[in-house]
């Protein structure tokens, strides 16, 4: 997956306003005061705008390699090639249908038998 | 009732004149019914007063002392520095460190300087800034005596991040690209940079060199502040910090970023537990809900954590405007912390998430703000690294090998330095036995076991990739936890029998003793003298950019300067330190450096570390020369294990002073 490193500063702007609005939200809510009482409209809209700042940020992280960064970890894959991180060092080369008149190498398995009902 | 009561005109009897005697009884007169007895005591005369006994020499003099003890002590400590610095012989150094050189003024410092901690300690009225002073002394005298009695920094990794400083400020604050990871997380780099430009320097000798008793200072303030909020009382917050000086053998306070991360993560804890802090209590202030009716069946755990679980904490009780400017700094700390090193944010952010669980602190949202800051940094700002290194991050699931390649592998060396290996081990092992059994203490006192969770919660760096290190962060980040519980410990105990206190009095000095010994048990090829300062410099200064410079070891000072112009070999398998390799020809070969380096400390690690015969590095650098692969280009003439061989052939640099042409 390729990502466009100038989409990086919505990211960076959407946490910038992810701080302010936190901060608004702090300074209004500590400003109130008073806990027994239920929170004032413009609180309870701050928060809504928190948690709405807070999905953005997450949105575009997806975006910007959350996504990639999340399969490498649950599949542990390299996050550039794909290829399993505990696997060989070296690709495993891709099967090569053997000749069918050449002699099977020594010891070598047998061929798996055909799928009775392939997909 | 006026004290001379005149009104009375009835019989007098002896204890009328008695001031004491409040209540007599009458005289009963013959064949009239006894009244039952009264309640009234009988009149017992009080004793003659005594004269107070003389006070003995001690304390009629208590004041005197209490007042002058403690400074003449410290005072004493510091004068006896730089008669330690004249009588430590670092040529000397072997196996088993520093502790086997220094003089006999050395160690004076350091009692005295333990001996100004304990009498203020004692005192019926300690002083708060004679006790600070004190604890300075102490960190002079113990954690920063290598830095008193050694010319220049220790360390060749702190010389190295100077070396990043370096290549940071060089550029113009940008941070060169695929050289290092660590770059990915330039701001400390950036830090000193600006630093350094803003004095007009050109180097940080001098910072290196007294960086760690500095940074231990602030970290004492952090101790002492934290275990304030924790602990309460005037003593017990200073003992918190002695031990934690005492037990802090880690040694990652050189001049690197996870010594300033350390720093923001105590501002950060202190906020939490402290002008933070809040308990889920009931409007009158009583922890949970109020206590059922006389009687009543208790509720189930389950429901009690329930309960607990859904009772909002209380708000703390600062001004409003104090809070908010707490608040600021708190995510300010933990803001600058995520850019500047790898683990410590999660450490602040495991801890800070562990008691946003438990309610203990108001602004549960920096958690929330700290986990996308690490997210939004890692992902976009540290690409780089994610997508060329994800092991890193997610380690390779070994914790054995990791714990194998972090503790066993480093049980290497001569006996000094086995000796040393192991009292790291035991010392460590002491921590965590002192925090757990302080915890039991702290948990029969507030019913509280949310701080030794604290001091549990980095045991998780084992699981991921960070390598052999990662134990010693996972005790670093536990450090602070464990020696404050273990505080409340010690005070339990003088607090039971009081003979405990001078017991506790030699086992501090004890304690010192041997962290002295476990943090200078390496200095036989830690330890850096000016010579080789020098002799890298004119390396550097002599050397076209593109060659490969290169050391036989980690050991000394090395890419302090010229970072991003030479190479810096490795990329060999089995090769990564010649001086470990049992036969190095092949492997120097195999690297083909343009320049080798070496220094007395390389020589030292070689013979007491890798256990390579004495003089090895001189015998390779013969039989190098024999070969005509390369010439000494440069020996020091006041040691010969600071040497510059060259490739035979490979330009040099004309515009500058050359040494000893081989």
């Amino acid at each position: 997956m390729i990502l466009d490193p100038l989409f990086d500063r919505w990211v960076w702007l959407g946490f910038l306003g992810l701080l302010v609005v936190f901060g608004i939200r702090a300074w209004v809510v500590e400003s109130t005061g008073g806990r027994a009482t239920r929170a004032p409209g413009r609180v309870r809209l701050l928060t809504v705008l928190s948690v709405g700042m807070v999905a953005v940020v997450c949105g575009l992280l997806w975006v910007q390699g959350g996504q990639q960064a999340f399969e490498s970890i649950v599949h542990r894959t390299d996050p550039l090639t794909g290829l399993p991180l505990d696997g060989p060092a070296v690709p495993v080369q891709p099967a090569v249908a053997p000749d069918a008149g050449a002699p099977a190498a020594p010891g070598a398995a047998a061929p798996a038998a055909p799928a009775v009902n392939p997909p | 009732m006026t004290a001379h009561d005149t009104r009375s005109n009835g019989p007098r009897d002896l204890s009328a004149s008695d001031p004491e005697a409040t209540q007599v009884m009458g005289r009963i007169s013959a064949g009239t019914v006894a009244d039952p007895p009264t309640t009234a005591l009988p009149v017992v005369p009080t004793p003659p007063a005594q004269a107070p006994p003389e006070p003995g020499w001690f304390e009629s003099r208590r004041p005197l002392l209490e007042r002058w003890l403690s400074p003449v002590l410290a005072f004493l400590a510091l004068t006896m520095l730089p008669l330690a610095v004249a009588t430590t012989d670092l040529d000397a150094l072997d196996g088993w460190g520093l502790v086997k050189v220094l003089g006999v003024p050395a160690w004076l410092a350091l009692l005295f300087a333990i001996g100004a901690c304990l009498t203020e300690l004692h005192a019926k009225r300690p002083r708060i800034p004679m006790l600070g002073a004190a604890t300075g002394v102490l960190i002079l005298c113990s954690t920063g005596l290598p830095s008193v009695v050694e010319p220049a920094a220790r360390f060749g990794t702190s010389w190295t991040i100077s070396g990043f400083v370096d290549a940071v400020a060089t550029a113009n604050g940008v941070p060169p690209a695929g050289l290092d990871a660590r770059f990915s997380w330039p701001a400390f780099f950036a830090q000193w940079a600006w630093f350094r430009d803003a004095a007009g320097a050109d180097q940080l000798d001098v910072v290196l060199r007294w960086f760690p008793p500095a940074v231990v200072t602030v970290w004492a303030i952090g101790i002492y502040a934290l275990a304030r909020s924790m602990l309460g009382g005037n003593r017990a917050p200073w003992v918190a910090a002695w031990l934690f000086v005492g037990l802090n053998w880690i040694e990652q306070d050189y001049f690197s970023p996870q010594a300033t991360g350390i720093c923001l993560l105590l501002t950060v804890l202190t906020f939490a537990l402290g002008p933070l802090a809040t308990r889920r209590t009931d409007p009158n202030g009583v922890p949970g809900w109020p206590p059922p009716h006389v009687g009543a069946k208790r509720l189930p755990l389950w429901n009690r954590w329930l309960v607990s679980a859904m009772t909002p904490p209380n708000r703390p009780t600062l001004p409003p405007k104090q809070l908010l400017l707490v608040y600021f700094c708190a995510a300010l700390c933990i803001l600058a912390v995520i850019p500047e090193h790898q683990l410590t944010p999660f450490a602040i952010l495991g801890q800070l998430a562990l008691l946003a669980i438990v309610g203990r602190y108001r602004g549960r949202g920096l958690v929330l703000i700290g986990v996308l800051g690490v997210l939004v940094f890692i992902l976009i700002a540290a690409r780089d690294v994610w997508t060329t290194q994800i092991s890193l991050f997610i380690g390779d699931g070994n914790t054995g090998a990791a714990l194998e390649s972090g503790v066993a592998n480093r049980l290497a060396g001569d006996t000094g330095q086995i000796v040393g290996k192991y009292s790291r081990i035991g010392v460590a092992g002491i921590s965590y036995a002192l925090g757990v059994v302080g915890a039991f203490v702290y948990w029969r006192r507030r019913r509280d076991l949310v701080p030794i969770g604290l001091a549990a919660v980095p045991t998780a760096f084992a699981a991921q990739g960070y390598g052999g290190e990662g134990f010693l962060r996972i005790v670093l980040f536990g450090l602070p936890i464990l020696t404050i519980l273990g505080a409340d410990f010690l005070r339990f105990l003088v607090r039971w029998r009081k003979w405990f206190r001078p017991v506790l009095a030699v086992a501090m000095v004890g304690l010192y003793v041997v962290l002295i010994f476990i943090r200078g048990g390496n200095d036989s090829y830690q330890t850096v003298f000016p010579r080789d300062l020098a002799l890298y410099r004119l390396v550097v200064a002599t050397t076209p950019p593109g060659q490969s410079v290169i050391p036989l070891s980690d050991a000394g000072p090395f890419a302090f300067e010229g970072l991003t112009l030479f190479g810096r070999g490795g990329g060999v398998q089995g090769c990564g330190q010649i001086a470990a390799q049992p036969d190095p020809v092949p492997c120097v070969a195999a690297i083909n450096a343009d320049v080798l380096v070496n220094y007395r400390s390389i020589e030292k690690q070689g013979e007491h570390l890798f256990l390579q015969k004495p003089g090895w590095s001189l015998q390779l650098a013969n039989t190098l020369v024999a070969q005509g692969t390369y010439t000494m280009w440069y020996q020091d003439p006041t040691d010969p294990y600071d040497f510059v061989l060259r490739k035979t052939g490979a330009p040099v640099l004309s515009n500058a002073p050359a040494g000893r042409p081989g």
